[in-house]
This record gives structure tokens, C-alpha cells and sequence, in this order.
């Protein structure tokens, strides 16, 4: 592309394409014949550029093409001549027709999308949001189930543990056991009908498996150990003087005392005599066979 | 029904699918995508593994490991290899829906050549519908360019068009939406590099590749003989001596090179005038004849046909892109109007 942007005809910005290209031509000493010749233009089409009569052109891509046809024949800036064809195409008031096709349409537009794509989008992501938020809850009342259950049970096993081998199960005397019961119950779950469930289920353990209940009462200072007929040791301590204990288990008991004379037995209520030799302090019996 | 519901999240997309570049326009966002049509296939324990698509993997061409192979899909304006020009495309559409929140399946107009047979066009067809697009359409590349180009493809009056492409060259005579005459001749950029390589091993015994030839085509490349002349220092590897060699290549050794290929298309052009109906004709010698493709910026090859032919020939605005832009104007078109532009 040959340009001549010193030009002074086409950098004039008041001046029509028609007169710069018929200006431009007169001063290079060229006859219209001798440009028809060279661009193979008609000379209708030649007449009409210079005219600025676009109307009789076939289309604005042709206008187009044939001004820069022209402007490179006559050494011309081609993209000045081309901006004083769009001014006077506007002040010709040509309609945009042929915008559609122009080069606008080349250059990447802000990447726009229909406002329904982000209305659709947003109320999908919105119930998408709300069905999580309903599995969720969904999944918590669930879980809130299964704790409960979870701690019930629980109970059950610690408190059937308790009954049968754990030395937690003794209950020493009633002062002693209402602490014992207040330790029993779970600490965490502080909703009071789960408190409930919980007594409940202890209490029908107690009830449905009858045991063989074993008093002892000490004078002195006793070591003792006490195992029941499942093998359970029921408790294994040094005593202090003055104490009871009330053991819960399976007859026949098997009671090892570290002080016998110092210990008097009873199992069910009623007395055992232990028959203590005379100078004996360790003694080993078995009580309830 | 999925394809359809992910399509209501998918832009519309003219496709022109060129041997030597891919162009994607989307309605109201114009030209997004302009890749060259060049896939980089890695072949790995018996297996071929995408490496690179388009401007990447075009870098890679000649420049390749053993492993690595950059390939072009498609040849003379046809697909040469399916499953590798469904990869590329399946790259390209998601490319352009990057934004998405959604797998893309956009309504797909892809433009053909004119001659394609009907095997061609089902192997585009088939490939944009593995690509993930739900509808594919075809239009005639030669009128997608004649609309991208701006002309009045609607009015009773002759239009032609010459779309000069890598692979192919097309050329119609459009009236009333409809093609009244094509040809199509497998002359194109490629044939301008491949004679430049040609030339440069006869004249100066050294060896360039593709990419150089296309360098030197654009940089100094000529189609007239009056043309201003000029220069491009060239290094290629020397064939006997086997090492790199620096040479100066100028303008009209470019046109000397190039002379078959355009002889070819000044051909193609006379016959198709020759054989315009005799009222078109008229209307074509009055308005003259619009270039578009990317062999249409080739340095004066209008005015090489206008002397050939007599006739003005007027290279389109921004030619590389007529037949995308002018694919999705069309799709438009056909949508608001109900004409029907699509190839048979």
C-alpha cells in the first residue's frame, strides 16, 4: 500500500472524498480515461466517487474498495481517504445498512451473554442452595436420633458393665450412692427426657435381673476382696473401721479378709457367722453355698 | 434432551474451518477465536495423547521430538484425519466457552468448500457432532464470504466472490441467496509456501521450512511484477555443506516463485467468468469481483487479476475473517428470515 500521509488534500478534514480523489487527479495530470484504464473501473463508477454520489454504487464494500483502488493509484493515504468517505456517508445520512457486515463485527465485543443465562443461573444455584440446606437439616434430625439412641444404649451397656463387674457398681451406702448416680448420668446430654430414657433403662436392668445382695460392716481396719460365682470381683480395697458395704452379685460369694475378726457378713438380709478361729486374720470364706 | 439443555447455556457458532486456520464467531461477540488449525499429538505406549491445539502446537511444527507429532488435520479444505480435527474442535468450542458454567453444545454452522462430496461434508458434520455441538449446519464457503465481504447476496443481481485459502481457492457467481456458478481449485497458501520452499532449493541449494516460507511469503511476497521490490534475510540449512546458511531473498524472486499457483487461480477466475450466464456477467463487469481469504493479502494479487481479467477486482475488509463473520450473519439471517443459505 502506497501512502502519502503528508498529503495535504486528504489530511483537510472539512474536504469530501470525491473532491481530494478529483483534486489529487487534476494535479497528477491524469484524464478520467487514464484512470479508468488503470483501475479497470468504469467510468460511471468514476464519476460517481468524484461526485460523492454513492447512492449509485452497488454496495459500501465496493465504494470501499474501488476509493482505495483509486487512493493507491494516485498516491494517496487510503485510510484518511476512507474516514472522509465515513464522514460523508453520515452527513449524507446513509443508513447503517451494511453495518451488520462491516469490520465492527470483527473486533471481540466485551463477551456478553443474555441476562436469562444469569437469572437461570441464579435460581438454579438458590434451590440448589435450599435442597442442600433441607438434606442437611434432614441429616441433623437424624443424627440428633441417633445420638440419643446412641447414648441410651450406651447407658445400657455401662450400666449392665456396672452391675456385674465394674467396681463403680458397688453402692456403699445410700449417701455414697446418690453421688454415684449423679455421676451415672451423662454428663453431655443435658436434655432432661434423654436423662429420662436413661434412669429408665437402668432401672429395668436392676429390676429384671434379681442379684444376691451381700452386706459386710467393719469394726477395724480390713483389707478385702470379694468375687461372686461368675468370677466377678466385686470389690478389691483396704477398708477403714465403721464402714458398710452392700454388694450386688451372684451367690455364692467368695470373700478373702485381710482382718477377719473385725467383719461381720450378712447376705440377703440375713447373718452369716463367720467362726473365726481364734488367732486367725486372714480368712477366706464362701458365703451363700 | 442434556444436549439441549446444555445448549441453552451454549453460544451460537459460525466455524470456518480452514486448512491453515480455524475461526469461531459468536453472534454479538464477533471474531473470538482464530487458531491455526494444528494439532501436537503425543504418542505414548501405543497411544496418542492431545499435546497442543492451535497456536501452541503450531509452534511445535518442525520442531518436534520423535514422540511428538504436530499435525494439520485437514488438507486442501477437507478433513484428512477425523478423530484428530474432532479433538481440535472439541479444544476450540470449549475454548470459547471458557466463561461457561456448563459442558458446551452450541448450534454449529461450519462452512465447506463448494465441491465437497457429500462423504466430506457427513466427516464435518459427524466430527462437529463428536466435538459436542447439537446442531451442525453447512453453508458454502464461498457464499459465507461473499456475506462476511458485505455484498447484497439477496438482490437479483450478480455477485462474485474469490476466497483464497490455505488450502483451497474458491470462486462463485451469487445471485438471489443461491450460488449460480463455483468452482473450487486446490490452489491456496499452502501451494505460495510450498513453491517458496521449492524455489529456495533449485535457485540457492538450501532447504527452509514451512513456517519461513510463510514468513517470507507475508513479509515479501508479491502477485505483480510492478510491485515495489523488497528484501528479507532467509537462513536455511545448506544442502551440501548440511549446515545453516543466511541468504537474501527480494520480492521478485518471490513472484518468480509463485507464478504457477497464480497462474492457476487467474485461471480459475477466467473460467468462471467464462462461464457466468451472460446477464451476471454484465453485473459482475460493472461492480467488479471481491477477494477475501487469507491468499487475498497477498501484495497485489488484485491488481494481478484486474490486469489478467480486465476487471476491477477490490480486496474485502479484514479477508481473513469474511467467511466466519460472514457464517454467522447467515445463521442470523436464516433464523430472522427464513432463508435458506445452507449447502445442499
Amino acid at each position: 500500500m502506497t501512502t502519502d500521509p503528508s498529503n495535504p488534500e486528504v489530511d483537510h478534514p472539512y474536504q469530501s472524498p470525491g473532491t481530494i480523489l478529483r483534486q489529487a487527479r487534476e494535479k497528477a495530470g491524469l484524464a478520467l480515461d487514464d484512470v479508468v484504464a488503470e483501475t479497470r473501473m468504469t467510468l460511471h463508477n468514476v464519476r460517481a466517487l468524484e461526485s460523492d454520489d454513492f447512492s449509485k454504487m452497488h454496495s459500501d464494500t465496493f465504494t470501499r474498495g474501488y476509493l482505495r483502488i483509486y487512493a493507491k493509484l494516485l498516491n494517496l493515504d487510503v485510510e484518511s481517504l476512507l474516514a472522509a468517505y465515513g464522514r460523508a456517508r453520515q452527513e449524507a445520512g446513509f443508513a447503517e445498512e451494511d453495518s451488520g457486515n462491516s469490520l465492527q463485527n470483527t473486533v471481540p465485543a466485551a463477551p456478553g451473554r443474555p441476562l436469562w443465562h444469569f437469572a437461570v443461573c441464579i435460581l438454579a444455584l438458590l434451590a440448589g442452595l435450599w435442597i442442600l440446606s433441607i438434606w442437611f437439616l434432614g441429616n441433623d434430625g437424624e443424627s440428633e436420633t441417633l445420638t440419643s439412641e446412641s447414648v441410651v444404649e450406651a447407658e445400657l451397656v455401662a450400666s449392665s458393665g456396672a452391675a456385674s463387674s465394674t467396681p463403680a457398681a458397688f453402692t456403699e451406702t445410700a449417701e455414697l450412692m446418690e453421688p454415684e448416680a449423679e455421676v451415672a448420668l451423662p454428663e453431655e446430654v443435658n436434655a432432661a427426657p434423654v436423662s429420662d430414657v436413661t434412669f429408665l433403662a437402668e432401672t429395668e436392668v436392676l429390676e429384671t435381673d434379681p442379684l444376691d445382695s451381700l452386706q459386710l460392716s467393719f469394726i477395724d481396719e480390713c483389707w478385702l476382696v470379694v468375687t461372686d460365682a461368675q468370677g466377678d470381683v466385686l470389690v478389691t480395697d483396704l477398708v477403714q473401721p465403721g464402714r458398710e458395704l452392700s454388694l450386688q452379685g451372684r451367690a455364692p460369694f467368695e470373700v478373702k479378709m485381710g482382718n477377719a475378726p473385725a467383719v461381720q457378713l450378712s447376705l440377703n438380709g440375713a447373718a452369716f457367722d463367720l467362726d473365726v478361729p481364734a488367732g486367725t486374720r486372714l480368712m477366706t470364706v464362701s458365703v451363700g453355698q | 434432551m442434556l444436549k439441549h439443555l446444555r445448549g441453552a447455556f451454549s453460544n451460537d457458532l459460525s466455524i470456518d474451518l480452514g486448512t491453515a486456520n480455524t475461526l469461531i464467531y459468536v453472534r454479538g461477540r464477533g471474531i473470538v477465536l482464530n487458531e491455526p488449525s494444528v494439532v501436537a499429538i503425543r504418542h505414548h505406549q501405543g497411544h496418542k495423547i492431545v499435546e497442543a491445539v492451535g497456536t501452541e502446537a503450531k509452534r511445535m511444527l518442525g520442531r518436534t521430538p520423535g514422540n511428538i507429532t504436530a499435525i494439520r488435520p485437514l488438507k486442501d479444505g477437507v478433513i484428512a484425519d477425523f478423530q484428530v480435527t474432532e479433538k481440535m474442535l472439541q479444544h476450540f468450542i470449549k475454548k470459547v466457552h471458557e466463561a461457561s458454567w456448563f459442558q458446551p453444545s452450541p448450534r454449529v454452522l461450519i462452512s465447506v468448500p463448494c465441491l465437497s462430496t457429500e462423504v466430506e461434508k457427513r466427516a464435518i458434520r459427524e466430527s462437529a457432532m463428536g466435538a459436542g455441538a447439537r446442531e451442525v449446519r453447512l453453508i458454502e464457503e464461498p457464499m459465507a464470504a461473499a456475506i462476511g465481504a458485505g455484498l447484497k447476496v439477496s438482490e437479483a443481481s450478480g455477485s462474485m466472490v474469490v476466497d483464497i485459502g490455505g488450502g483451497t481457492t474458491e470462486i462463485a457467481v451469487i445471485s438471489l441467496n443461491g450460488v449460480v456458478y463455483s468452482d473450487s481449485v486446490r490452489i491456496g497458501g499452502d501451494r505460495f509456501d510450498e513453491a517458496i520452499v521449492n524455489y529456495v532449493r533449485r535457485h540457492y541449494g538450501s532447504i527452509i521450512g514451512d513456517a519461513t516460507a510463510e514468513r517470507i511469503k507475508q513479509e515479501v511476497g508479491c502477485a505483480y511484477a510492478g510491485s515495489e521490490v523488497r528484501e528479507i534475510d532467509v537462513r536455511g540449512r545448506n544442502l551440501a555443506e548440511g549446515v545453516p546458511r543466511s541468504f537474501t531473498l527480494n520480492s521478485d524472486e518471490i513472484l518468480e516463485a509463485l507464478q504457477e499457483p497464480l497462474a492457476g487461480i487467474v485461471q480459475a477466475v477466467k473460467s468462471a467468468l467464462e462461464q457466468s450466464p451472460p446477464e451476471l456477467a454484465s453485473d459482475i463487469a460493472e461492480s467488479g469481483v471481491v477477494l477475501t481469504g487469507g491468499g487475498a493479502l497477498l501484495r497485489d494479487i488484485d491488481r494481478l487479476l484486474s490486469n489478467e481479467t480486465g476487471l476491477p477486482f477490490i480486496v474485502a475488509e479484514d479477508p481473513l475473517t469474511c467467511v466466519a463473520r460472514g457464517g454467522g450473519l447467515a445463521m442470523e439471517m436464516m433464523d430472522k428470515r427464513n432463508i435458506d443459505l445452507l449447502s445442499s
